[in-house]
């Protein structure tokens, strides 16, 4: 509800500005305007909508961010270095914005006007750090650079107030007296996502309180404040990119104990067993914030790391259930001291990581399901005319079909009948293999290869590829049995831009059993029991991904029986 | 229809890589110096990824690249392989050359002759260190952070198994520890 008021005050407070210095009002279909931090961007091509999307030059939209933007003619790329040091990429023709390893999709793809990149304006700006507020009654898309922290640092001596924007502002000080306040106001600045006005008390050094909010000014205003116990001096010093203001009271340097942070807090984790074998581990925060998370080996663990939340918490760690998790570590990593829960896996499996608000939380679920409900995609790679990798005497597209075809037979016994994308000899483009899996809504896609190396008898062993976050448990899993059942050598699980794993929405991975080009690993691979061993090695990887530690449903009847 | 890029970056681009610095604004005017003559060849020692056999990943060597296009000079000295010493593998299809290779606001733009693709390997391993041994080498150099491949002045979907129609960024999973 706050979010909402807040956004119809910005956008009241852009309309009443323009109505005076405009006194028109843009009719629907008529032209659109950009607002960045305040000021009427004029860009030549003009911005136009694109059905409901507000098309606008890619470069004039990133340097009124403070961005620096490169465009390569030949290859059509477009690199745009935000204020922040963020580097974001995109393509002429292309509807994906590529910011690290995230990817949002474009609702139009980029354009050439007049051999100017011209680009979703909204999507653009936001990612680029700014709050982007569409007013489609006056045509006009407004911007405002976010604020992305406050750190409040001191002790008895004295204080140091920081303040980060995504974006540049101009960063004004004042003094009030009767009571004596400072106060900084960011113009046609935003609050971070899902954050309004709040206070914190500092009581030290003089300094009663923080506290921030959007003052009732022409211009929509961040504000922070601080309230004095009585007058005091200080030092005001904004940096050369304009992201970044600080304000002294005291003797007080960079070392100081940070006694607040904007950034949103880690209060408390714990473990909550719900029913039918589920298992949650439930982080609260004291606002919403953002989340990734890895799984690692040797001790097999999930690591959930909050770059923006800070730990604000006594606590260093929390039970586990036994049976899958078993115990929760909280700490703090980086310059940036971000937040991390490292959760030490007793049995690793499946696992959802899910925000929620109201109150602000996070939850990485372990729900054990039956393998019977899933759908499996299995994958033999190449075949037909691609015969892969080759040893002196094996192709690698008939062992992966082996492989593939015995893990079938073992399926089968426990009434279990997975989808395969080829179950001969037959050539299947790369891209027709994620499709099948997409058009069967499967819930697991997984690859199976053998490798090779750049020459005979060069390297040997077994190694797992994921391509993201959401694929490495199934990888790691599957990687894990692999080498448990047929002892080569741990060549590690690897991230890797098959193609395959990147157009499959769904958990996948891709393994690379043995070397097919060493003679160690082919002795092996020519033997029907060791190809036997692989398939069931694949079988319990599975079944441990989606079942977890045990059939559970069975462990619930013997439960209720007892 | 092939179309190389341009080798050479442009000497300010270059000292903005150098000193670190993405914005050119700080860089420093020329200071009066000495008549004009051939500029003294630099050495920078730069770290190029050869596959390793004993843990299949890639392991970085050494090697002293001349003058100021660190780029160029860095993947010249990978295309030229191990030393027979090293015990190290080229990861790179045999007979790919290097046609140019730029550097823009962090994205490097290689582009390869066609052996690169023709060539390029079977097994995972093999394929992801032909394109990591290239990627790794570059973004170790100041202000490369992703790396976009061309075969022959043109952009490609695919590499053997691999999807590289988007820059690709650094990967430590493919570095031995």
């Amino acid at each position: 509800m706050q979010h909402r008021s807040q956004l119809i005050a910005l956008l009241a407070a852009l309309t009443a500005t323009l109505l005076l210095s405009a006194g028109t009002r843009a009719q629907p279909g008529g032209p659109v305007r950009l607002f960045v931090a305040g000021k009427a961007l004029s860009t030549d091509p003009q911005p136009y909508l694109d059905g409901q999307t507000l098309m606008a030059p890619l470069r004039e939209c990133a340097e009124a961010l403070g961005a620096k933007v490169s465009y390569n003619p030949k290859s059509g790329r477009v690199a745009i270095r935000a204020a922040d040091g963020r580097l974001l990429t995109l393509r002429v023709k292309d509807r994906n914005l590529f910011m690290g390893e995230r990817r949002v999709a474009l609702e139009r793809p980029v354009v050439l006007v007049n051999e100017k990149c011209v680009a979703p304006a909204e999507a653009v700006l936001e990612g680029l750090g700014a709050r982007v507020v569409w007013d489609p009654q006056g045509g006009i898309l407004a911007a405002y650079p976010r604020l992305k922290d406050i750190i409040v640092r001191g002790d008895q001596r004295g204080l140091s107030l920081e303040l980060v924007t995504a974006a540049p502002v101009d960063f004004a000080a004042h003094t009030l007296t009767d009571p004596e306040r400072i106060y900084v106001d960011l113009p046609w600045a935003a609050f971070p996502e899902g954050r309004g006005e709040g206070e914190r008390p500092v009581g030290v050094a003089g300094v009663q309180r923080v506290r921030w909010g959007a003052p009732d000014l022409e211009a929509p205003t961040v504000r922070v404040v601080l309230d004095l116990a009585g007058r005091a001096g200080y030092e005001w010093a904004v940096a050369d990119d304009k992201c970044h203001a600080l304000l002294f009271l005291g003797e007080v340097d960079g070392d100081e104990p940070v006694l607040q942070r904007f950034r949103p807090a880690l209060l408390a984790v714990e473990t909550q067993q719900r029913g039918q074998g589920v298992v949650d581990v439930v982080a609260l925060l004291s606002a919403p914030a953002g989340y990734q998370y890895d799984v690692l080996r040797n001790p097999p663990r999930v690591v959930v790391d909050l770059p923006e939340a800070v730990l604000q918490s006594q606590q260093s760690e929390a039970a586990g259930d036994g049976r899958i998790v078993s115990a929760v570590r909280l700490g703090q990593v980086g310059q940036e001291e971000y937040a991390r829960i490292v959760l030490d896996m007793a049995n690793l499996m499946a696992f959802t990581v899910e925000a929620a608000e109201d109150p602000p939380r996070l939850a990485v679920r372990f729900a054990p399901a039956r393998l019977a409900d899933k759908v499996i995609v299995v994958d033999p790679g190449h075949g037909g005319k691609d015969p892969g990798a080759r040893g002196k005497l094996v192709r690698e597209k008939d062992l992966n079909l082996d492989v593939a075809l015995r893990l079938d037979a073992i399926c089968k016994e426990h009434g279990l009948s997975p989808v395969f994308t080829r179950a001969e000899d037959v050539f299947l483009d790369l891209y027709e293999r994620p499709r099948l899996a997409s058009a069967r809504q499967a819930d697991i896609f997984l690859s199976i290869h053998n490798n090779a190396w750049v020459r005979p008898n060069g390297a040997q062993g077994t190694e797992t590829y994921y391509w993201r976050d959401k694929d490495k448990c199934l990888a790691t899993v599957v990687h894990e049995r692999l080498v448990a059942f047929l002892g080569r050598k741990d060549n590690g699980v690897r991230r890797g831009n098959f193609a395959v794993l990147r157009e499959s929405p769904m958990p996948a991975a891709l393994c690379e059993i043995a070397y097919v080009n060493h003679d160690e690993d082919e002795k092996l691979l020519v033997q029907p029991e060791f190809r036997q061993r692989a398939a069931q090695a694949i079988f319990e990887a599975l079944r441990a991904y989606v079942e977890g530690p045990g059939p559970y449903l069975e462990d619930t009847v013997e439960r209720e029986a007892g | 229809m092939r179309r190389p890029l341009p080798v050479a970056l442009p000497t300010s681009v270059l000292a903005c890589l150098l000193s670190g610095l993405l914005g050119c604004q700080r860089q420093p005017a020329p200071a009066p110096g000495p008549p004009p003559g051939p500029p003294a060849p630099k050495a920078t020692v730069v770290k190029v990824y050869f596959a390793d056999p004993q843990t299949a990943l890639l392991r970085p060597v050494e090697r002293t690249v001349q003058g100021q296009n660190l780029a160029e000079g860095a993947l010249k000295a990978l295309l030229a392989g191990p030393q027979p010493d090293e015990k190290l593998d080229l990861p790179l299809p045999k007979g790919t050359t290097l046609l140019g290779v730029s550097v823009d606001n962090g994205l490097a733009t290689v582009d390869l002759s066609k052996e690169y693709q023709e060539g390029f390997p079977q097994g995972g391993a093999a394929q992801t260190l032909a394109l990591y041994a290239l990627v790794n080498t570059l973004t170790d150099l100041p202000g490369v952070r992703a790396v976009h491949i061309l075969i022959e002045g043109k952009p490609v979907e695919t590499l053997g198994e691999l999807s590289v129609a988007e820059p690709i960024t650094r990967s430590e999973d493919f570095v031995v520890r």
